[in-house]
């Protein structure tokens, strides 16, 4: 219960974080109000997971959770829970009424053995084959036909968008790369869940299924009077066919004896349509019941439960490693941790260590890695930005980052430094009046992610205008194609316009 | 367009956004290529024709920027050993072919495999860089034939220190920015284009001749096609019967309003023939030129902005009035002392000046009836071929002055009139022209002469609107 519980809760969490961010990029300013006030509650000491969660709850707060106010992330639960629920229930009636059908018995006409064990067994089998053929191949190669086919069909595709691409402008064609990354992002990163959950469905109504025919069959076997013979146009002995239920019965034959008929059973129950049921005895018909519910236990009841825990634990356990850890997020922490009232702030101006060769010369001290509610993080200048502009640049980011830089490198952007301490935050001074070309993007990407802490670009202007600050239309050029780039990518800082 | 009839090629490279798009339709005169403030409009190579007349001489090809040019200048610096101009192009875009990082430098050299003189086109208004750096040193390791332009978007902070970078690499260094450039700046950069490569001079020598005579040809048409306005719209006369006399108001009514239809149309077909000699097909003039170029050539407002004054009319006409007032005074042997010459033109100058007192459409077209038969035009007001002849003129100004890589709207405030550039002698030779050919006395010299006179005018105004002679 208490494991449901988490499962849901988890993913409501991340469906209110999806729904408040896209609101709060939807915003701007207000969104960024909001937030600065979320966190004057926030505590120094808080890590960004627990800044998070609580920024989440005070979001929910205010968007009307306590006052019964049903969320994105409560629409979502109840859409999978309902979905769940119908399912079963469909799963349920399906399996009732196959075995209502399949077992009927006039006093005529037995129930015919074979179909009954293709019903209560087959099927139930041949959903479990399906099962776990979708467990072993689901990340294997497909076929080359498949593949083939969907070569051709990319191939096409391609040659559609390109056509379509050059008869849009770029910004608009920046805008859509934007937004498609984006779907490629939140499918990327909700496919694993979506497929457990939708696996787990699956056995939910399998497990249903099966608990339909086991309740049907004893149903039918406690309340009515039922028949069961067995009969072939092909004639086989009455040896040939207790060899086969031996077979079958073997999970339980040697616990449960009892529900294996014998070979005067069987030959007892043998159905000559022409000569009618009139002779065979009535206990040789009946006898069959309890080898049919033991069948149905064993290869249809007890493997689906078994699929039924397995997907419940896959699922809890893929919903739990769901997480959103994109630059939307690192923006959002960054500015709930930049905003958090620090009364050491104004004290601890320390002078930050400037050198150009080794970053790794100095090393942060663990406790102050602990202590220190302000962010550690580095700053790297472009060598190309001019010099007079480093003091204004050491200043704006340390206003806007709330702390001095822990180092200052002026660096090559061709060549990072390989030692670089990759858990700090870095802001990386570039000049932002040329477009971002291929081989920049790539450059930045590549730094991005050979960091666990987030990347910033700090956008320079051209030297000899504004004091170097960038303009509007040259940032805006920069971010959307750092947006377009895949996570983990280099975020523009926006340190500037949140101090404005 | 056969290519066996192509001499030249050039390729218009540089990074993204650096103005390559605009400096190719400015020089092709086509505005319908596509230029955006946007970095990365422009995602393949392609070629653009410099007619003179139907004839294709120069193709300019317009490139993407470069993407990845400190690895492209890594591959060319391995391999320029072994191959070089269009062949080391060849042979890059042979190896990157498919390959998404250099997509876009495949289409740069897909055009310098064919040989293409290479013009590198560098923003003035920002210094130079690391990576400007690389894509010069990738044209000069390339081999082939080349020349930087400075395109200074704005502003030109930073010119000399392009200059200086831009000489150590490129055979000439040239200025042209294609938001301003006119034909003359055109012709400039051509020939300038000959200082590339010594095989360039005899081809493009006879070009540049055959588009500084295509120009002229242009503006003479356009002169002609003026004069041709101006005659019709001074000659036009329309003439009806009406069936009896009650409808001979409702039919004055009728060819009054039809007389005016006709006038507008003929000017818009003059218009639509200069924007096609011109080759603006999205023609977008600032909002100036717009309201002046909308305004219905027979409203009041018109009256007020174009042609000339009453009382420059007066003058002209007084000068008409005294000119053949002073063959009596001569023929009195200055018996009269010069007052026959006094009273003509007092008398010129007033009948001018009381003939067009009032913007009434009747009066303007000069409307008679004789019985039941309406005749209306040719146009009674003077000032209406004036009005005619002003518009045009502006119209002119705008198309001329207006490069193709233009898409924004103009800033510059529109000439209010551009009648001031006409000389007394071109202002009464109009004039003479005008009453000639309300009268349809016009003969083949003077039709002539108007074409050559009208010519001058607009090459002059081609050149700027102050040029008075």
């Amino acid at each position: 219960m208490t494991r449901r519980y988490k499962t849901y809760e988890k993913i409501s969490d991340l469906a209110d974080t999806e729904w408040f961010l896209s609101q709060d990029a939807q915003e701007g300013e207000g969104a960024r109000l909001r937030n600065k006030r979320i966190a004057a509650f926030i505590q120094p000491e808080n890590t960004d997971d627990a800044c998070l969660h609580f920024w989440l709850n005070e979001r929910r707060k205010q968007a009307g959770k306590d006052a019964g106010r049903i969320l994105a992330g409560d629409r979502v639960v109840s859409l999978m829970k309902t979905g769940i629920v119908l399912l079963a229930l469909l799963g349920f009636l399906a399996g009732f009424s196959m075995a209502a059908g399949v077992l009927r018995y006039d006093g005529l006409t037995p129930v015919n053995l074979f179909h009954a064990l293709f019903v209560l067994v087959g099927l139930p089998l041949i959903s479990l084959v399906l099962t776990l053929l979708v467990i072993l191949f689901r990340n294997r190669k497909m076929p080359l036909a498949y593949r083939l086919f969907l070569s051709g069909f990319r191939r096409l595709f391609l040659r559609v968008q390109k056509g379509a691409e050059n008869r849009m402008s770029s910004e608009i064609k920046d805008l859509l790369q934007v937004r498609a990354k984006n779907m490629d992002r939140f499918s990327g990163r909700y496919r694993p869940l979506v497929f457990s959950f939708v696996f787990f469905a699956f056995q939910v109504a399998g497990f249903f299924l099966v608990l339909g025919l086991l309740s049907g069959f004893l149903l039918k076997v406690a309340a009515s009077d039922l028949a069961f013979a067995w009969q072939s146009t092909l004639n086989p002995g009455a040896e040939a066919i207790h060899g086969l239920m031996t077979l079958l019965a073997l999970p339980w034959s040697w616990f449960f004896p009892q529900a294996l008929p014998d070979t005067a059973y069987v030959e007892g129950s043998r159905l000559v349509l022409k000569e009618g049921i009139a002779h065979l005895e009535a206990r040789h018909l009946s006898a069959w019941w309890s080898f049919l519910s033991m069948a149905l236990l064993v290869y249809g009841f007890l493997p689906r439960l078994f699929f039924l825990f397995f997907a419940r634990w896959r699922f809890h356990k893929t919903a739990m490693e769901t997480k959103i850890t994109d630059s939307r997020i690192h923006e959002l922490c960054f500015f709930l941790r930049r905003s958090i009232p620090s009364p050491k702030k104004d004290q601890g101006k320390e002078k930050p260590l400037i050198f150009e060769e080794k970053i790794s010369s100095i090393e942060m001290k663990q406790e102050d890695k602990e202590t220190s509610s302000t962010m550690v993080w580095d700053l790297w200048i472009s060598d190309e930005i001019p010099e007079n502009l480093h003091g204004k640049i050491l200043e704006n980011t340390g206003t806007a980052m709330g702390s001095s830089p822990r180092s200052i490198l002026h660096m090559d952007t061709e060549n990072l430094p390989e030692n670089a301490d990759s858990s700090c935050s870095r802001v990386l001074a570039l000049e932002v009046f040329m477009p971002p070309v291929k081989e920049d993007l790539k450059l930045l990407k590549g730094m991005a992610e050979k960091s666990e802490a987030p990347l910033w670009i700090w956008p320079v202007g051209r030297p000899d205008r504004n004091g170097g600050e960038a303009s509007a239309d040259d940032i805006r050029i920069w971010d959307l194609r750092l947006q377009g780039l895949s996570e983990p990518r280099p975020v523009m800082h926006r340190g500037v316009r949140h101090e404005a | 367009m056969k290519p066996d009839s192509l001499h030249l090629e050039f390729a218009v490279v540089g990074h993204p956004n650096e103005g390559k798009s605009s400096v190719v339709a400015t020089l092709v005169e086509d505005d319908t290529i596509r230029i955006s403030p946007w970095p990365g409009e422009t995602r393949e190579s392609r070629a653009y024709p410099v007619h003179s007349g139907d004839t294709v001489r120069l193709l300019f090809t317009d490139t993407p920027g470069f993407q990845s040019p400190k690895r492209t200048l890594a591959w060319i610096q391995e391999h320029e050993k072994n191959l070089t101009g269009k062949d080391l192009a060849g042979a890059f875009v042979a190896m990157h072919g498919g390959n998404p990082d250099f997509e876009d430098e495949c289409e740069i050299f897909s055009a310098l495999s064919r040989g293409a003189g290479i013009l590198y086109v560098v923003d003035a208004a920002r210094p130079v860089r690391k990576s400007d750096l690389a894509e010069m040193e990738i044209l000069r390791l390339v081999g082939l034939s080349r020349m930087a332009i400075i395109n200074p978007k704005g502003t030109a902070e930073a010119l000399e220190d392009w200059k200086t970078a831009l000489r150590k690499t490129f055979n000439a260094v040239h200025v042209f920015n294609a938001l301003t450039a006119g034909f003359r700046e055109r012709m400039r950069l051509l020939s300038a284009l000959r200082s590339m490569d010594p095989d360039v001079e005899p081809v493009l020598h006879p070009v540049i001749r055959e588009l500084e005579q295509d120009w002229e040809d242009r503006i003479a048409r356009s002169a002609s096609q003026i004069t041709d306005l101006l005659y019709s719209v001074s000659s036009f006369s329309l003439k009806e019967e009406a069936s009896d006399a009650k409808k001979v108001e409702d039919l004055s009514r009728r060819l009054v309003l039809q007389w005016q239809e006709s006038i507008r149309r003929q000017e818009e077909v003059c218009w639509d023939s200069l924007r096609d000699t011109f080759r603006h097909r999205f023609f977008a003039p600032s909002p100036d030129v717009l309201a002046l170029v909308e305004t219905d050539l027979l409203s009041k407002e018109a009256f007020h902005m174009f042609g000339l004054s009453r009382v420059q009319l007066a003058a002209i006409s007084g000068g008409a009035g005294a000119a053949v007032a002073a063959g009596v005074d001569l023929a009195l042997g200055g018996a009269a002392l010069g007052l026959v010459t006094a009273a003509g033109g007092l008398a010129g100058a007033t009948w001018s000046y009381l003939g067009t007192r009032s913007g009434d459409a009747r009066r303007i077209a000069g409307i008679r009836v004789s019985g039941f038969e309406v005749c209306i035009g040719p146009v009674r007001d003077a000032r209406i071929p004036w009005m005619v002849l002003d518009r045009c003129l502006l119209l002119f100004h705008t198309l001329v002055t207006r490069p193709h890589a233009t898409r924004d709207e103009e800033k510059r405030p529109a000439e209010r009139s551009l009648l001031q550039i006409l000389g007394s002698e071109e202002r009464k030779k109009l004039a003479a022209f005008f009453q000639d050919a309300g009268k349809n006395k016009v003969g083949e010299e003077q039709r002539r002469e108007m074409d050559a006179g009208l010519a001058s005018v607009l090459t002059r105004l081609s050149s700027g609107p102050d040029q008075k002679k």
